[in-house]
């Protein structure tokens, strides 16, 4: 026989449908479903008393004997349905839900600090971690990131300065076969911009070589990335383009059938064939790609990235590719430093301020640990709190009868309830919050940056939430695992479980001493952050911008022409209403921009300077002050003479122990006989011989290398010595600068002469606030802030509440003290005192824990003092906000009037 | 009527479906179709009935639907359904496997 028999099982098998509607009936109809069952044992009685009747019994006796043989049936039916469909657990559940949601409900404090401290603690840390994951972590989307090098060289003597190098398609072509690379794409080396159908909108594509889409290997969001059928690199053909993300949202709204749809370029039609995600931005974000084929220039050059063979380190492969590039560099001078070394680049040291940011993390990670532990900490305090002030009720329900297990469940819903909805609020929290460094600092990231938030690091956030929620909430029912109810009836609160005030105070103090730690470490990365607030600039980038006049072909090509061009457009800033100050001036601070070699007449050590061209007002204008000497007159500006000014740290360091004034400088890049720079585009003043010039004043130090570094050497010459067809210039408004942008441009455009006008997306101020140092310092400290008031808030709502529930515990033992005469002083001080010792307690372990992590971090959060003080401050601060907190609930014990305290028995 | 016979349990539900495969019953006839299959040897016990009825139409073996009883009263008729079937003919074949090898068992071969 094939099958076994299994005798007497039920042995029905079950239709998963059918089950599902009777429980959706049985939840959202049950009255419907009750009355139906009424009506049809109403029905059988009918029909059974009928038969019965038939059978010659009187119709009185015939309803009756029917109704006794449905038994219970007749009166319970509902019930016995509801049971028999499995609705009855559900409907216990429902209740214990009900009446747990009815206890929270009268106890909104209670409910809604344990549910926000989960919040907080849950919201945090899953947003800190998320972005770890997507700084650190997950930073780029392309494939094998990891091994992919950005073209790079580097000057021997300049370790930190880099070059990109563009090779043209012979040398691609070289490159490409390598034996160090596994893959190589091109990216054209310029973006460029069009006007889309007489719009004049300006659209900035990305030209790349076939292969790119294939090594990069992201698909497209919307229809298809291209491919080599859509053009290559030769050819001049091209018709497909592929959007970028936030040029598809923005152009285009994000409509998906933007695909097939035709655009004019230039003179050519191009179909929208894909859109890619919102991290894939190679090439700077821009708003579209198309194939390199696309844009055939007389020389194209491309910027080569290459993917690395596995097991060849970025060091091994540029040794490999420095010959080559040395070959490139004698066929090609123009674009490579005179003396370099290969130095691919892996992409990921490419994103400078990842290293800023590793440093800080561990802090940060440190804070939302505590910030979780300290939410957890807190939720179970209330639990636990409210757990030993219910014994009474539980010990009362058990007398009458509930079960244990009952009783646990009726626990366990409560838990569940207050972290069901403390990780949903968290978890809305953590989207929220997960923005916060984008927001406050998107240009630290590179942008294939997209912070998600994290699935994984969510659940473990919730799991840990729940499960401490859970298993502090269930402590107080492990009491009824002793059957000694009837001492816990006794117990009615008078002289309430001592016992459980130890795990209280414990996690009390636990809580008070990583506040304090969060509290000292936050103050110390908002006292770095101020201090980079403060840092003297030496010039004033408020209400400040960069504004620039491209001359277009054939426009001022010679030297005086473009003097007198650079002269009409001052004049011309100047004279638009708000502008305080203009001038010629190409700013590039607090960075810095050209660097440049330079010795003193007659010495032979050539030294190196910032270089810094402007007119007459130059100084004024950014409000350096002068410190001996004089700038330039506008009439010496105007005639290109040779006379500059240096800073202060310039004749410190270049001139020592001697005069910088008066004293001739030669400069080699203004010497036309040994600069051959670009002699097309460059027109020089012909009152300069031999590169000299004198110095005729000195100016304060102003940042000119980045925040983070020392003032460079630096000489202020007159923007005329040598001028290039770009004419820049620094204004200063009364307002915000950027709403004069509009007048400022049409100013330039009056002076009547083709030119494309560019205007620094930045505000100098706004340059200020993108360095780095300035960002990565503003997010550690808004984030530390945050999380260290998060932990204060926290810490003494649970104080607050535990206090609060001790007094209420011992009310009545403080109405008999008073009863009998005990002043209100001294309940006052009672309450208080025992609040103090964990106060205290908790202080002192904070201050150690504090005082390890100066020492361990110091070296890690720049910017912190050492010095004890924060640490004494804060701990003050936590102290007297913490004896605050416990002083409300002893107030109150005071107050109470001992003839009711007793009553309330 | 004496009872000659107690329902094993379980073979309630195979009782019920074999009653309604032949038609939709309401619950009182089913009562009957099964007490007259039985040559009237078998009664239920009436307050047994409706829990597994409603048992089996939370499984979705039987599905119940109003309509008009034989003297114009409105009663809940119960049919099988898909599943229904294909499980009565399942519990139908072990039923006949199992009192085979019980009669096999006892010596009473076909006695059940």
């Amino acid at each position: 026989m094939g099958h076994p028999i299994r005798c007497c099982a039920d042995g029905v098998g079950m239709n998963v449908g059918g089950r599902v509607w009777t429980m959706w009936r049985g939840l959202v109809r049950r009255e419907q479903v009750g009355k139906e069952v009424r009506e049809e044992l109403l029905f059988h009685v009918e029909a059974r008393a009928e038969r019965l009747m038939g059978q010659g019994m009187a119709e009185a006796d015939a309803q009756r004997r029917a109704r006794v043989e449905l038994g219970v049936m007749v009166a319970n039916g509902a019930e016995v349905h509801r049971r028999v469909t499995g609705m009855r657990l559900l409907d216990e559940t429902w209740g214990d839900v009900r009446y747990g949601l009815r206890g929270l409900w009268r106890n909104k404090g209670f409910a809604l600090t344990a549910i926000l401290s989960l919040a907080i603690g849950i919201g945090a840390t899953t947003a800190m971690f998320s972005v770890v994951y997507a700084v650190l972590l997950d930073v780029y989307p392309y494939a094998d990131a990891e091994r992919t090098v950005n073209p790079i060289v580097h000057d021997p003597g300049e370790p930190d300065d880099w070059n990109w190098f563009l090779l043209n398609p012979a040398q691609y072509a070289v490159y490409k076969a390598s034996p160090a690379f596994e893959d190589v794409f091109a990216q054209g080396n310029l973006t460029i911009n069009f006007d889309d159908e007489g719009l004049s909108q300006t659209v900035r594509v990305t030209p790349l070589s076939a292969n790119a889409w294939a090594f990069n290997g992201v698909p497209a969001l919307v229809g298809r990335t291209l491919g080599p059928a859509d053009g290559d690199m030769g050819g001049k053909s091209a018709s497909t383009a592929v959007l970028g993300f936030k040029y598809w949202k923005r152009h285009y709204g994000g409509d998906r059938e933007v695909i097939g749809k035709d655009f004019k370029a230039g003179k050519s039609m191009f179909k929208i064939v894909g859109v890619m995600p919102e991290r894939f931005t190679l090439g700077g974000a821009p708003d579209m790609y198309m194939p390199l084929s696309a844009f055939a220039a007389d020389k194209p050059h491309y910027i080569a990235f290459a993917k690395l063979k596995k097991g060849v380190t970025a060091e091994q492969a540029s040794a490999m590719v420095d010959p080559m590039l040395h070959q490139f560099a004698k066929e090609e001078p123009t674009w490579i430093p005179k003396n370099f070394h290969a130095r691919l680049q892996l992409l990921l040291e490419g994103f400078t301020a990842r290293s800023k940011l590793l440093k800080n993390f561990p802090l940060l990670y440190m804070a939302v640990g505590s910030l979780l532990l300290i939410g957890c900490a807190n939720c179970s305090l209330l639990l636990l709190a409210r757990g030993t002030t219910r014994v009474h009720e539980f010990a009362l329900r058990a007398a009458v009868g509930a079960g244990r297990a009952r009783m646990v469940r009726q626990l366990l819903v409560e838990c569940v309830t207050i972290s069901v909805i403390g990780s949903v609020l968290g978890t809305g929290l953590a989207y929220v919050l997960a923005r916060v460094p984008l927001i406050l600092a998107d240009d630290l990231f590179p942008t294939e940056t997209v912070i998600r938030v994290n699935g994984w690091v969510l659940l473990v956030a919730v799991g840990t939430a729940v499960l401490a929620g859970v298993g502090f909430g269930l402590l107080p029912a492990l009491k009824f695992s002793r059957p000694e109810i009837g001492g816990m009836l006794n117990a009615t609160g008078r002289r309430t479980v001592a016992g459980g005030s130890g795990p209280l105070r414990l996690l009390v103090g636990v809580q008070i001493a990583l506040t304090l730690v969060l509290l000292t470490v936050s103050a110390a990365a908002v006292g770095g952050f101020v201090r980079v607030m403060r840092l003297p600039l030496g010039y004033d980038p408020s209400n400040a911008l960069v504004i620039g006049a491209n001359l277009m072909k054939d426009v001022a090509k010679t030297w005086p022409e473009r003097v007198a061009l650079a002269g009409a457009m001052q004049d011309a800033l100047r004279r638009v209403p708000g502008v305080v100050s203009a001038s010629v001036a190409d700013s590039y601070l607090p960075e810095g921009g050209n660097r440049g070699i330079v010795h003193f007449e007659g010495e032979d050590g050539t030294k190196e300077s910032h270089f810094f061209s402007g007119g007459a007002d130059l100084l004024k204008t950014l409000r350096i002050p002068l410190v001996r000497g004089r700038i330039f007159t506008e009439a010496e500006w105007r005639q290109g003479l040779p006379v500059v000014v240096v800073n202060e740290t310039f004749a410190r360091r270049l001139s020592p122990g001697r005069e910088v004034l008066d004293r001739a400088l030669v400069i080699p890049m203004l010497d036309a006989s040994k600069d051959q720079t670009s002699p097309e585009l460059l027109v020089r003043s012909p009152a300069v011989q031999g590169g000299k010039v004198r110095v005729i004043g000195v100016a304060a130090d102003a940042m000119n290398d980045g925040m983070e570094n020392p003032v460079a050497p630096e000489i202020y010459e007159p923007s005329t010595l040598s001028m290039w067809p770009y004419l820049p210039f620094v204004v200063r408004t009364a307002g915000e600068p950027h709403r004069m942008e509009k007048a400022l441009t049409q100013a330039l455009h009056s002076v009547g002469v083709k030119v494309a006008v560019y205007i620094l997306p930045n505000s100098m101020q706004e340059m200020v606030e993108h360095e780095n140092v300035w960002r990565t310092q503003r997010l550690v400290a808004v984030l530390l802030g945050l999380f260290a008031l998060g932990a204060l808030a926290l810490s003494l709502v649970g104080l607050y509440s535990v206090a609060a529930y001790g007094v209420a515990q011992r009310r009545a033992e403080f109405g008999i003290s008073m009863a009998l005469g005990a002043p209100r002083e001294g309940i006052l001080r009672l309450v208080v005192l025992q609040n103090a010792w964990v106060i205290a307690g908790g202080a002192l372990v904070g201050v150690l824990l504090a005082l390890v992590v100066r020492t361990r971090f110091a070296a890690w959060s720049e910017g912190s003092s050492r010095s004890l003080a924060t640490v004494v401050v804060a701990a003050g601060l936590l102290v007297v906000t913490a004896l605050g907190a416990s002083l409300v609930p002893a107030w109150r014990a005071s107050r109470v009037e001992p003839a009711e305290a007793l009553r309330a028995e | 009527m004496g009872r000659d016979v107690d329902v094993l349990q379980g073979t309630l539900n195979l009782l019920i479906l074999k009653a309604i495969s032949m038609g939709p019953l309401h619950g009182y006839a089913v009562l009957l179709r099964i007490e007259q299959m039985s040559g009237e040897r078998m009664e239920i016990l009436q307050g047994t009935l409706y829990p597994a009825l409603y048992k089996l139409e939370a499984q979705g073996l039987i599905a119940g639907q109003w309509g008009e009883s034989e003297n114009n009263r409105k009663a809940k008729f119960y049919t099988l359904t898909a599943a229904g079937r294909k499980q009565f003919a399942a519990e139908q074949k072990k039923w006949a496997d199992l009192s085979e090898v019980m009669g096999k068992i006892l010596g009473t071969e076909g006695a059940a």
